[in-house]
């Protein structure tokens, strides 16, 4: 079975730089300051914990709403 | 929106009965109605169309003066030769208003009958004195294209282009309602909010305005409207200054002379301060200075909006060099 | 598998052959000085017609057997717990066919979607709107950059501070850079909330078979909306379709599937019909996005030579609930200083999310940046333009700088004398910089048919550019033939796949596609005619509608007589978009300069000119390029004088969500534009294409606030720069 991916955004997390891929078929998630984020569960840029959602905040299994990208 | 009907009546009376009915409201140009509609601030049961009434249409020449029909077109004002070259001032109220699109479908019934831009009072979330709520968001709030004359409890602007230069030449509006007609000078037509803060004028339920009368214009009489606009394509003036003047035959002397500002109190603003400084002396651009100071004198601002103040003092300088055509070196 | 060709990089005067390694199946890209017969004339658009008249499809245009309207309830409260939302007497309302509610139980700005219904007609279901009873605990809230960064603020997000954590960029060492300048110039910088303000506002029809969703989104990325969709709704990505036939406009705030389409589709399962949801132009204004404001507190050095020896920007912006409010960007990139330091901190306030929008961060940066540049300059009594040129170290801007200063006459104007009377003239220069290089991933299909006629199929959308023209110029040119003879389908998920029309991407991106596609068919093509013709496939060449020999060209067949060869009723292609190769310079560059009047006694700011200078690739309709600046600068003009939302503080609500009250560029306000393109053969694709939708706006504002300055003698250092601004400065110098 495959590991969940630790190093990866959420599925529900939106930004301009991830609406590209790159080469390889990687979402970028670019972690610009003028980077706006939204999520897609909340249509928000928070998450559904209320509290806000961003490349760092979404990425990894920490955050108790966090779901995997398969 | 609400739900409503339109009525279309058969003549005059039918429409001032009408519209003496609660619920009823009268549609002209239909530029503001529609937009009050849309927004909520109004919601009539009917819509009483008076484009249909021939008492309100077309530009007249009478007793020396012009009796301009309330259904008349902005266009049509701006365009007319007897408007342009008597009452110079009121043609360019007209042509400065809005865009093209809007003077082809606009009234001058209308354009004197909307109601304030106000932000607060546009808002559809927002129920401000004026839509009969307890306070005045203005003063406490973002007030950069409010009074600074004339104030309280209400702190509008009155929007109308017209009225400042028809107030110049003394204009009166000729009005039928089921009690018969009246006629009013404009000047007096107007009424501040420690009247009534809901309301920007004494037009009655059922009464219709059906024409500007203005009188013949005094001999010599020169005129000059003038907009300080953010924009120069659609956008409503910071402040507006119209100025009559009269001259004595052979002087540069002033013999009498109006001068009324627009958009910086919630009626239109004639000064008679201005007016002081300016007759019986001869004109020059010192005079107008005077003028323009006196004009603003007693004036309130609130938090955002002293820099009218500054821009009324130099259009009606302006405006009444204008006016006596002396170009300012 | 690859091959080796030799291209010839760089700018005018400066080219230099440079060998690249590109995949077999690519077209030899073309070359600077390339003769072409479609591509780089002035081309009407395509679908110019169908859009004058009305026949172009726009979203707000769709309409579907038994299709319902839906509309939205939004917070009217800036901040406030939605304790219950009673949604029963708006479905019983006669007509009303759906009710949603959001999932939210706070509402964090004034305009946050709340409820949503469908009905019969428009009407109803405001109607309906009106008889949701919602239970909202007010909660206090903070609509202020400045007063949401106070220590004790109001919390946007439970306990959290609103101010996140900085980003922060050095080199160097910014106090000995300081210590070192002969002069230093120090101040605040102030800009607004900008909202983009698409003519066609956002919204989507949508209309689920089973479990199968289509929808027609105002959208400036179908695929994305695609994907979006696929996860919101947990549904494999081929059970959703996109189409976006025509755009009016998005500036980056269309990207993916956003409320409104969320709630369409909602909507649609729940009425088992189709429904169409797009905004009132309030809702655009408060919940589609915007260009964060800035506060940026910026320290130039200098030497007396006029180089920077430091570049300091402390910056605090808002996104509202949402991040992306920096501004760096030209801090960073436009002015070479050995020591610079950046640090950006967005804050959260009670306001509409941002969005991304047209260069984000960047014109805020520029106006801030090109401002200093000129107080510095004057502290060091030397000429704007020449104090940029020394700290410019981009050799194609060097080039722009020369041609816009003798376009613009700017000697001549900085040498006029100034009137002694009210109305004052002044100039100003600033620098532009963008990265539009294009990805990766498009793909394209080509049909010739029998008849002759030849489509292009690819899922991009036009954000208002003229794709179609471009794309359609690009394959008439490969092929050889007329424009008339191409048919574009884009704008359509069942296409193949294309990237968003964002980040000025879109015509390097897509057109490189197509042109590999036309170049598969082609051969195709060639091998049809080679043995009517007598000659090898690679002896032939497809030129002027014809197929022709190449060493030969009496030797020919019409394009039209090759397809009534086609065995079947078609013959198709595929292109595809393959990676960028390595070309010449990544960035680019650009400037802009104008001229102003400001009517010093009112405080009134007329642009009277402005010349932008921009690098372009390959041009492929001088028409669309020249369109695409234009619009770069009214937004610009815009920006500088008039756009700002306004909040208020009492009730936390914007005042100004119309057409009316948020003031934008009218005919009369709009400036002489000349507009130059300096072509740079950067060698990245194929086509040699780069976008510039974004560097054409990021310069306007701050150009025209050096004019002012120079105009005035003062700066206004915040926008837009209303009478009340303009009045105050000139107090100040009073």
């Amino acid at each position: 079975m495959a590991q969940p991916n630790q190093t990866a955004h959420c599925l529900y997390l939106r930004t301009k730089s991830a609406y590209f891929r790159t080469a390889s078929g990687e979402r970028i998630f670019d972690e610009s300051s003028t980077a706006c984020y939204t999520c897609l569960k909340t249509l928000r840029p928070l998450g559904p914990d209320g509290m806000p959602a961003d490349a760092q905040a979404c990425h990894g299994r920490e955050r108790g709403c966090f779901e995997e990208d398969r | 929106m609400n739900r409503f009907e339109v009525i279309t009546p058969a003549d005059l009376a039918h429409a001032a009965r009408l519209l003496s009915g609660e619920g009823h409201v009268a549609l002209a140009g239909g530029v503001d109605v529609i937009d009050l509609l849309k927004l909520d601030i109004i919601a009539p049961a009917t819509l009483v169309n008076l484009k249909n009434l021939p008492e309100l249409r077309g530009i007249e020449s009478r007793a020396g003066g012009l009796r301009i029909g309330a259904l008349t077109q902005l266009h049509e004002v701006a365009e007319h030769p007897l408007i342009r070259e008597h009452y110079t001032a009121v043609a360019d109220a007209a042509r400065e208003a809005a865009t093209p699109q809007i003077r082809n479908l606009a009234t001058v019934g209308g354009n004197l009958l909307q109601r304030p831009r106000c932000w607060y009072f546009r808002h559809p979330d927002v129920h401000c004195l004026k839509k009969g709520g307890d306070r005045c968001y203005a003063p406490g709030g973002l007030n950069r294209y409010h009074a600074i004359l004339g104030g309280g409890p209400s702190f509008i602007v009155h929007p109308s282009n017209l009225a400042p230069a028809l107030i110049a030449f003394g204009a009166s509006a000729k009005i039928v309602g089921p009690s018969g007609q009246r006629s009013v000078e404009l000047e007096k037509f107007f009424t501040l909010p420690t009247v009534d803060p809901r309301r920007e004028n004494n037009l009655e339920p059922g009464e219709v305005v059906v024409a500007v009368e203005l009188p013949a214009p005094p001999a010599g009489a020169k005129s000059a409207y003038l907009e300080a606009r953010e924009k120069q394509s659609f956008d409503w003036p910071l402040v507006a200054a119209a100025a009559m003047l009269v001259g004595a035959p052979g002087s540069h002397t002033v013999h009498d002379a109006r001068i009324v500002l627009g958009a910086v109190a919630p009626i239109p603003w004639r000064s008679p301060d201005a007016e002081k400084e300016i007759i019986g002396h001869p004109l020059d651009a010192e005079r107008a200075r005077a003028a323009g100071e006196a004009s603003v004198r007693g004036a309130h601002p609130l938090s955002d909006n002293a820099y009218k103040v500054a821009i009324a003092k130099v259009l009606v300088r302006r405006a009444i060099l204008k006016a006596a055509g002396i170009e300012e070196t | 598998m690859s091959r080796r060709v030799t291209l010839n990089l760089g700018f005018e005067g400066h080219l230099q052959p440079v060998t690249v390694v590109i995949p077999d199946d690519e077209p030899t890209p073309w070359q600077w000085g390339e003769r072409f017969e479609i591509v780089g004339k002035p081309t009407p658009r395509v679908d110019g017609a169908l859009k004058a008249t009305g026949a172009a499809r726009y979203t707000y245009d769709i309409s579907l057997p038994g299709m319902l309207y839906g509309a939205i309830l939004r917070s009217p409260y800036p901040h406030a717990r939605i304790k219950s939302v009673d949604l029963s007497r708006a479905r019983r309302l006669s007509g009303v066919r759906a009710a949603i509610r959001m999932d939210d139980t706070v509402a964090r700005f004034a305009g946050q979607e709340v409820a949503a219904v469908a009905a019969i007609d428009y009407e109803t279901a405001l109607d309906a709107l009106r008889l949701i009873k919602v239970e909202y605990e007010e909660l206090p809230f903070v609509v202020d950059l400045d007063m949401a960064m106070m220590p004790g603020a109001v919390s946007v997000f439970e306990n959290g501070s609103n101010v996140q954590r900085p980003t922060v960029n050095e080199h160097g060492d910014i106090k000995r850079g300081l210590a070192a300048a002969a002069a230093v110039h120090e101040a605040v910088y102030a800009t607004p909330v900008q909202t983009h303000v698409s003519l066609e506002v956002h919204g989507s029809v949508a209309e689920w078979d089973g479990d199968e969703l289509t929808v027609w989104s105002s959208s400036q990325g179908i695929f994305t909306v695609r994907d979006d969709l696929a996860v919101y709704f947990s549904l494999p990505h081929n059970k959703v379709r996109v189409i976006t036939e025509y755009l009016g406009g998005g500036f980056g705030s269309k990207f993916g599937a956003k409320p409104e389409t969320v709630i369409a589709a909602r909507l649609a399962r729940e009425a088992r019909a189709p429904v169409k949801v797009m905004l009132t132009r309030e809702g655009e204004h408060l919940a589609t996005g915007n260009r964060p404001d800035s506060l940026q507190k910026v320290r130039l050095g200098a030497d007396r030579g006029g180089k920077l020896t430091a570049i300091e920007l402390v910056q605090h912006g808002s996104g509202g609930i949402g991040a992306g409010s920096g501004s760096a960007g030209p801090f960073l990139s436009l002015y070479h200083s050995p020591n610079l330091r950046t640090e950006e901190t967005n804050v959260f306030m009670n306001t509409g999310p941002s969005s991304p929008m047209r260069a984000p961060g960047w014109p805020q940066g520029c106006f801030a940046l090109e401002l200093a540049m000129d107080e510095l300059a004057r502290k060091l009594s030397l000429d704007r333009l020449e104090f940029r040129r020394l700290n410019n170290s981009n050799p194609v801007r060097a080039l722009e700088f020369d041609i816009g200063a003798k376009l613009f006459g700017w000697k001549e104007k900085s040498a006029a004398p100034k009137s002694s009377g009210p109305f004052k003239r002044g100039i100003g220069v600033a620098s532009a910089a963008w990265h539009a290089l294009g990805v990766s991933g498009p793909q394209a299909q080509v049909i010739a048919y029998r008849d002759g006629r030849v489509q292009v199929v690819i899922g991009t959308q036009d954000i208002g550019t003229g794709t179609r023209t471009i794309l359609a110029m690009v394959a008439a040119e490969e092929l050889g033939v007329e424009l008339a003879r191409i048919e574009c389908q884009i704008g359509d998920t069942g296409y193949p796949f294309s990237v968003p029309s964002g980040g000025s991407m879109t015509t390097p991106s897509t057109t490189p596609a197509v042109r590999q596609a036309c170049a598969h068919l082609k051969e195709k093509l060639l091998r049809l005619a080679a043995p009517v013709l007598g000659a090898e496939p690679s002896d032939l060449e497809a030129r002027g509608g014809t197929i022709r020999v190449r060493f030969d060209p009496s030797r020919k067949m019409s394009f039209e007589d090759v397809c009534r060869r086609i065995p079947g009723d078609s013959l198709s292609a595929e292109g595809e978009r393959v990676p960028n190769y390595e070309g010449y310079r990544k960035d680019q560059a650009g400037c802009q300069f104008a001229e102003v009047e400001v009517d010093t006694e009112l405080g009134i700011v007329r642009v009277l000119k402005v010349v932008a200078v921009h690098d372009a690739g390959q041009i492929i309709d001088p028409l669309t390029a020249r369109s695409q600046v234009n619009g770069g600068v009214l937004m610009g003009v815009g920006y500088a004088l008039f756009e700002t939302r306004r909040m208020d503080p009492q009730l936390g609500i914007m005042v100004n969500p119309t057409m009316d009250d948020y003031k934008l560029v009218g005919p009369l306000d709009v400036p002489e534009i000349d507009v130059r393109f300096v072509e740079v053969a950067n060698g990245f694709n194929n086509t040699g294409v780069m976008g510039f939708g974004e560097p054409a706006h990021v310069a306007t504002a701050a150009a025209i606030g050096c004019a002012v300055y120079d105009a005035i003698g003062v700066p206004v250092r915040s926008l837009p720069m209303t009478p009340d601004r303009v009045l105050a400065a000139m107090e100040t110098k009073a």
